[in-house]
């Protein structure tokens, strides 16, 4: 199943309850035939179902498998976001250690040359802040992801379970 | 005749159960075996400053994990 950025919109809003072609188009700001359109996709992947209440109006809700979705969806937006906000904070650690060993060498040239540090330091209390940032935003990743992915799924489960 | 059945049947059954119990002991050495090299990994490839930041991480996401096997466990009893 692939998911753009439209459906996946659509999945998000309808996280909190059932809504109308027009609402959505309103919410979303884009035309109803294209909603519709990608409405009837996320139908026949059967992660959207269409229901009426005895009025006109056509709603459509997540179903069991939407909720599914969503949970993965919410976790890899929220994890992603989490390793680029761990990226720029190692990186930009890095590039403030960078700063300060260039003003120690250009001091005039008067100053001893700084011990260069080794990329991969096994002391405890290595003067490196952070040693790499890549492998710092994908350990975020990974522990964001499974933080979030399995917390929302206990809380599906609790609300199923008490029926809230 | 009966009692070979009977026999054969306690026999299967123990077997089953130590490899049950052999499979979880290998489970927990290599849970325990990931569980420190992920430790290992952020000594090494993260500043010392931002480790324990880390590590609530990985012992919070352990612990996330932890919470819903168990729920999964009860659940299904």
């Amino acid at each position: 199943m692939k998911i753009g950025s439209t459906k996946r919109e659509i999945i998000v809003a309808l996280k909190e309850r059932s809504k109308t072609v027009s609402e959505l188009s309103r919410e979303l700001k884009l035309a109803k035939p294209s909603i519709y359109k990608h409405l009837i996709i996320l139908k026949s992947y059967g992660v959207v179902e269409r229901m009426t209440n005895g009025n006109r109006f056509v709603y459509y809700r997540l179903t069991e498998k939407g909720r599914k979705v969503l949970d993965l969806v919410l976790s890899v937006v929220i994890s992603t976001l989490s390793s680029i906000l761990a990226y720029v904070f190692a990186q930009g650690f890095q590039d403030f250690q960078d700063v300060q060993v260039k003003q120690v060498r250009y001091a005039g040239g008067m100053l001893p040359q700084p011990i260069p540090t080794p990329l991969i330091s096994h002391f405890p209390h290595s003067p490196s802040y952070s040693k790499s940032p890549t492998m710092a935003a994908i350990l975020a990743f990974i522990f964001i992801f499974i933080i979030t992915f399995f917390s929302f799924k206990l809380y599906r489960d609790y609300r199923i379970n008490n029926k809230i | 005749m009966e009692e070979t059945k009977v026999k054969k049947f306690d026999l299967e059954d123990t077997l089953k159960k130590i490899f049950i119990i052999l499979a979880v002991i290998l489970l927990i050495i290599s849970v325990w075996g990931v569980y420190t090299s992920l430790n290992e990994l952020i000594s090494i490839w993260i500043g010392y400053k931002y480790a324990p930041i880390y590590r609530t991480l990985l012992n919070l996401a352990v612990l996330v994990l932890a919470i819903y096997v168990l729920n999964l466990l009860v659940r299904k009893r």
